[in-house]
């Protein structure tokens, strides 16, 4: 409340004023956005069948979740690829950011560059990686059997072995973009005396990296990996036109799997319920991992 | 205490004002909600939709041109053609019957439309089917729409069933006899001629001929198709009346040919295990594979289109197990129910029907017509592209016991589909995949039988 005690008439009419600026935007919003959104919660309470009536049924969608083995498999792949790619994501991503740092030449020419996968629609980044996956045409199979890796071309996407390395491959390679974009923001606001200091003090380059880049890039590391975390967990279009949840299932993400059972099987309710619990995941997800993070940064 | 009450609100303003602002709209919302759930009848006026999902370019061009002469000769009942894709017709579908924003009439297949029935999707034809329709279209293309109340869920036009194609050059120089009508293969002739085709001919160790490509990708649908002839049916009703799933001898054996041919024989390539049969056709152009089995009639239209001037292909008459038949599905069109208009709209239906202009659009979308009348035109029974063969196989052509069955389209995909594909990609033996499609059908369909929906 140390807020209230600050504030002068004046500045609560600017606060007023503000509202009323904010309002013409505020209904559409409350209109398409957020109405939509709770009527999807409430969805995940009842029992609505395609065809049928809307009626409340409590708890039973998430009685029936937990005994759906269908739901317990794409849970677990979903949080497989979520973690790797969003792992992958931050490594890499920080790798490139440095390397953007280093005031090489043509540093503008890269950034743009290194945006362009970011640019693409996760359709067409999908239809891309699926020319490259391509068992007879694509330029996977046709290099590394000239590099004599391979004898055979391998069907990348429907192989039980290959179909998740190859979409984490695609889905990283999409998002690397992203975190390297927020890391080189972040890099560019560490004070260059601190590394002066440090190399003064006759640190190596390593060392500057473990106790002034990386301490300073927390707060930066915490949002990228937040953003992230729920992107990649809610990921849908890219993988659907990779491998349409296939092969055998395998890679039938969260969402794929919501969205099947609404548009494929009829169970609306069920899919809506699969989507309040994926809401509470992400939730609990970033409660957690920032409380943690937040807490590091006081101490 | 009111000075204290006053100013709490004052400050807090911004949020109250918004919190009225959600308590209003939401209210609006429930009872604009509640409104449309009384059921309004609205008079439908202006020209009828028609949805197609006609997609080779003749095909899209004969609709086209048949739906601009019903509104030449309709000037009180103009028809608005609406053109659909196969990708996206499901969902559009879907949210079209649940909106109630739905075409009156559209295009989409029998398997399907068993499924939209059962959720009261679709009105009942069968009081506006003219005689003549009636008789001319054949009987087992009737039995995929039809429910046992006599209800007619859409009218079958096209039939959609497996041909296998083979290269005529290839098998003459094995010296391979060719099946006929009178003396149609067995599976075990095809996997023997499949072992005399399979063949390494530049000596580096690979094979690159190869017999037999089928594409095993979603093979639910050919698997569940082609098993009817060894007497396979996948669904049985126990003592209680309740649906079953048994996978036993009969339904195995289509199973383990296939099985054979992949790692036994290695007369079929292994690229075939995730991909579609549309995938194999580069390779039977080329000539790397001899034959492709169980892949959809309208697919000569591609090999015509693509194949290279010297290639000489044909079509094999259906293969014979116990018996010769075939699962068939068809292309429908059918009418929603929430449709006001649902006379004219089936007069528009048995006018893009007849029997001449069926003959047209089955034969430019190269698939069988349903309509005797229209099997017998010159044009299905000439021996050039396979047609000869294709309109004769007619006569092996049945539905399974699945149509109709609730909850079929979901098995297919959640079940039987992955199960199949685990099989072909070596991850489960036979008897294991067996177990496992009885286990987990039962849970699927049990989620049905509940709900008591009855075809």
């Amino acid at each position: 409340m140390s807020i209230q005690t600050t504030l002068t008439p004046r500045s609560r009419n600017r606060n007023m004023d503000q509202l009323q600026l904010l309002l013409p935007i505020m209904v559409p919003v409350l209109l398409i956005s957020f109405i939509p959104l709770v009527r999807g919660i409430y969805i995940g309470f009842t029992d609505y069948e395609l065809g049928g009536q809307i009626s409340f049924s409590g708890l039973e969608n998430y009685r029936i979740m937990l005994h759906d083995r269908f739901f317990w498999r794409s849970m677990g792949v979903g949080f497989l690829w979520t973690a790797v790619v969003t792992a992958l994501q931050i490594g890499l991503g920080m790798i490139l950011a440095l390397l953007l740092n280093q005031g090489l030449r043509w540093t503008s020419l890269y950034s743009v560059l290194m945006l362009v996968p970011w640019a693409m629609p996760p359709i067409v980044r999908g239809l891309m990686w699926r020319q490259i996956y391509s068992p007879d045409t694509g330029a996977l199979n046709l290099i590394l059997t000239q590099m004599g890796l391979i004898d055979a071309p391998i069907n990348w996407l429907t192989s039980f072995e290959w179909a998740i390395p190859a979409i984490i491959v695609a889905g990283v390679w999409g998002e690397i973009p992203k975190a390297a974009l927020f890391f080189l923001a972040g890099l560019k606001t560490i004070p260059g005396s601190l590394y002066e200091a440090a190399e003064l003090d006759g640190a190596s380059t390593f060392s500057q990296f473990r106790h002034i880049t990386l301490p300073m890039m927390k707060p930066i590391m915490a949002a990228v990996v937040s953003l992230s975390f729920m992107w990649n967990f809610n990921a849908f279009g890219l993988i659907w036109i990779l491998t349409q949840g296939g092969p055998g299932g395998l890679t039938r993400l969260p969402m794929l799997a919501a969205y099947e059972e609404a548009f494929r099987y009829g169970y609306v309710g069920y899919a809506a319920a699969i989507g309040n619990v994926m809401v509470i995941i992400i939730s609990l997800f970033l409660f957690f991992y920032l409380r943690v993070q937040l807490k590091e940064r006081t101490e | 205490m009111m000075r204290r009450l006053i100013s709490w609100m004052l400050y807090y303003k911004g949020f109250i004002i918004a919190a009225l602002l959600a308590i209003i709209i939401i209210s609006l919302y429930v009872s604009s909600e509640l409104a449309m759930r009384r059921e309004t009848v609205v008079v439908q006026t202006g020209p009828l939709r028609f949805l197609s999902l006609a997609w080779q370019e003749e095909a899209v061009e004969a609709v086209r041109e048949i739906t601009g002469q019903w509104n030449a000769q309709h000037p009180e009942q103009q028809v608005e053609y609406i053109q659909g894709t196969w990708n996206s017709i499901h969902d559009y579908l879907i949210t079209g019957f649940e909106t109630g924003d739905i075409p009156d009439i559209f295009h989409y297949e029998s398997a399907i439309i068993v499924d939209f029935a059962l959720r009261g999707y679709l009105a009942d034809l069968s009081p506006y089917i003219t005689d003549e329709m009636q008789a001319d279209v054949l009987e087992v293309d009737w039995s995929s729409v039809t429910r046992p109340s006599g209800e007619v869920i859409g009218i079958p036009f096209i039939n959609e069933s497996f041909i296998v194609l083979y290269n005529q050059d290839l098998f003459e120089k094995e010296g391979i006899a060719v099946p006929s009508f009178e003396e149609p293969w067995t599976w075990a002739d095809l996997q023997e001629a499949a072992q005399k085709l399979t063949k390494d001919l530049d000596n580096d160790g690979t094979v690159d001929q190869w017999g037999v490509a089928m594409g095993l990708r979603n093979s639910a649908n050919i698997i569940m198709n082609h098993s009817i002839a060894f007497g396979g049916s996948f669904f049985y009703q126990n003592e209680q009346g309740m649906i079953e799933t048994r996978v036993g001898a009969p339904e195995k054996e289509l199973l383990s040919v296939i099985l054979d041919m992949l790692y036994q024989e290695k007369t079929m390539s292994p690229s075939c295990i995730g991909k579609s049969s549309t995938e194999m056709l580069p390779g039977f152009l080329s000539g790397k594979y001899a034959m492709v089995v169980a892949i959809g009639t309208w697919a000569r239209q591609q090999v015509q289109e693509n194949a290279p001037a010297d290639l000489r292909w044909s079509v094999m008459p259906p293969m014979k197990a116990k018996t010769q038949a075939m699962g068939l599905n068809t292309q429908t069109l059918s009418i929603p129910k929430s449709c006001t208009r649902q006379a004219v709209a089936m007069e528009f239906i048995s006018y893009l029907l007849s029997s001449e202009n069926m003959t047209r659009l089955a034969g430019s979308d190269w698939m069988m017509p349903t309509r005797k009348s229209s099997l017998n035109d010159p044009r299905f029974q000439t021996e050039a592209n396979g047609w000869q063969v294709v309109t004769k196989s007619a006569q092996y052509l049945s539905t399974g016991p699945w149509v109709g069955l609730p909850g079929y389209i979901e098995w297919k995909s959640r079940v039987a589909n992955p199960i199949f594909q685990e099989l072909f990609a070596g991850r489960l033996n036979l008897e294991e995949a067996a177990i496992r499609i009885e286990k987990e059908s039962n849970s699927v369909l049990a989620r049905y039988q509940v709900r008591g929906l009855k075809w």
